[in-house]
């Protein structure tokens, strides 16, 4: 999950260079307000990006979420897989149906960012 | 006074103490800034800063002039309290500032490319600089205020960084340094990144608004015009020394020494021999010379007279074209418009010398002209060392 999440929250610490800091410091603010003033607004969208990224692959995850969840303890992912492994396809449907709608939240949220910042 | 008051003072006060004791004269104030022997070393190796003094007269500029990596930004840093020297102190209108962090000194800073606030619009950024806890309608007003001061449309105010061309940036980026009424004004190379007309303009519109608010200022540049022409002390910086300081006049006139000479203009250097007082000779005959000092001490003045041999340093427009003179023989020209510079041979030197003659048409190569010296130039004995 690191690497997916690396991408977007170097560039969003690129576009908070140190030099926006210290005019901010110039300016009479100490190094926490110029660091939340500047350098935060700043890295925010990168942060959300870098976490809207993570919680995608989180929500599809089947490895992973199979070898470690708690016993009794199902996810979208997991009910999908044990529905179609019974070849039961009616009853997966609904969860796969949810799993498209939950996923597309983030997805839309970043196409659109992306497509303000083009304009 | 403290310091931190001072950048919630209300409006006015510390102002109108400048522009006062520029009008007193500055000699028996205070210095509006002031470094005294501050040395800064980045490990082991060569010192990025040794020993600089340096004084500003409150409400006055002063233009701090060298080739990159002579340590410029670093004592701007210092100044600014980036960074903390390793000996030696600051001080902000007689009070040390030494140990006191960034955002508790009364200075304004202008970063080379403006450092605008990419989230923020034009009133956002202005805004940024008023004193904390300040009403709202009274922080429109003095954005207002500002936008007018560096003669900006109030209808900017809504804009976006991205918006601004270059020099639109550049009073963003002062008025919002000059919102809460610094002490010191810092400009880190402001109009380098701007085309040769537009930088013109706003470094003259920049020194208009400084000199009206009577902010105290240091400019750091590379560009030796820009030094000469902006500023009303110029303190030329090499190797992290302070190789001399002066007004633009005296740096330009009688520069220190050769090295000196050469980076704040074109020099010619002429061996020559010292004749009698204030006179020596040269290829280009008898010139009246100078010491880089303006003022001399007695032992200084033997010198003069010594039959020595030396350099003598003059710059190419004073060097003129007469009916009589030394014979010459023309190059090349360069023609610049406002001036023409012809390289020249002169029977007895080895290298050509540089000819600038102002409103003229270029010397067509191979032109036999005349050479003769207008003014004093600046002597340098021998003894000292020449590069």
């Amino acid at each position: 999950m690191l690497p997916l999440s690396l991408g977007p929250v170097l560039s969003a610490a690129l576009s908070a260079p140190p030099e926006l800091e210290e005019a901010a410091r110039a300016l009479g603010r100490s190094p926490v307000q110029a660091y939340l003033r500047v350098t935060l607004p700043l890295m925010l969208p990168g942060i959300v990006s870098g976490a809207l990224l993570v919680l995608l692959t989180v929500i599809k995850e089947l490895p992973a979420t199979l070898m470690l969840r708690p016993t009794g303890f199902d996810t979208l992912a997991t009910r999908l897989w044990t529905y179609t492994g019974n070849e039961s396809y009616a009853a997966a449907a609904p969860f796969a149906a949810l799993l498209v709608l939950v996923a597309a939240v983030p997805a839309w949220m970043m196409i659109s960012r992306l497509l303000k910042e083009v304009r | 006074m403290t310091t931190p008051a001072l950048t919630t003072s209300p409006a006015g006060a510390p102002i109108d103490a400048a522009r006062q004791t520029a009008v007193l004269g500055a000699g028996a104030e205070r210095p509006g800034l002031q470094v005294v022997g501050a040395s800064v070393g980045f490990g082991r190796g060569t010192p990025v800063l040794q020993g600089v003094d340096l004084e500003v007269a409150p409400g006055s500029t002063t233009a701090i002039v060298g080739p990159s990596g002579s340590g410029k930004t670093s004592l701007l840093r210092v100044i600014a309290g980036f960074l903390r020297p390793a000996t030696g102190t600051v001080s902000l209108r007689g009070q040390e500032v030494t140990q006191v962090p960034a955002h508790r000194r009364s200075i304004g800073l202008v970063a080379q490319d403006g450092a605008l606030f990419p989230h923020l619009d034009v009133a956002g950024n202005i805004a940024f600089g008023l004193p904390k806890g300040i009403r709202r309608g009274e922080a429109r007003r003095r954005v207002e205020e500002l936008l007018d001061l560096v003669s900006l449309d109030r209808s900017h105010a809504r804009r976006r960084p991205d918006q601004l061309s270059g020099g639109q940036r550049q009073r963003v980026a002062l008025a919002r340094a000059l919102a809460r009424r610094p002490e010191v004004i810092l400009l880190d190379e402001p109009f380098s990144a701007l085309d040769a007309g537009l930088r013109e303009i706003t470094r003259q519109a920049v020194r208009e608004i400084l000199a009206s608010t009577g902010t105290t200022t240091v400019l750091v540049t590379h560009d030796q015009d820009e030094a000469l022409s902006f500023a009303d002390q110029v303190a030329v910086l090499r190797d992290g020394r302070l190789a001399q300081t002066g007004t633009p006049e005296e740096i330009y006139r009688r520069p220190r020494d050769a090295r000196t000479a050469r980076f704040l203009g074109e020099a010619v250097l002429l061996p020559a021999r010292l004749r009698s007082p204030g006179v020596a000779s040269t290829v280009l005959g008898d010139v009246s010379v100078v010491r880089s000092e303006p003022e001399e001490s007695a032992e200084d003045r033997s010198w003069r007279t010594a039959d020595a041999s030396a350099t003598v340093m003059l710059r190419p427009e004073q060097i003129v074209l007469a009916d009589e003179g030394v014979r010459a023989e023309v190059l090349t020209s360069q023609y610049f418009g406002h001036d023409t510079t012809a390289v020249v041979s002169v029977d007895g030197l080895e290298e050509p010398i540089r000819v600038r003659r102002l409103n003229a048409d270029p010397l067509p190569p191979g032109a036999v002209v005349r050479l003769a010296v207008a003014g004093p130039g600046v002597a340098y004995p021998e003894s000292e060392p020449q590069h």
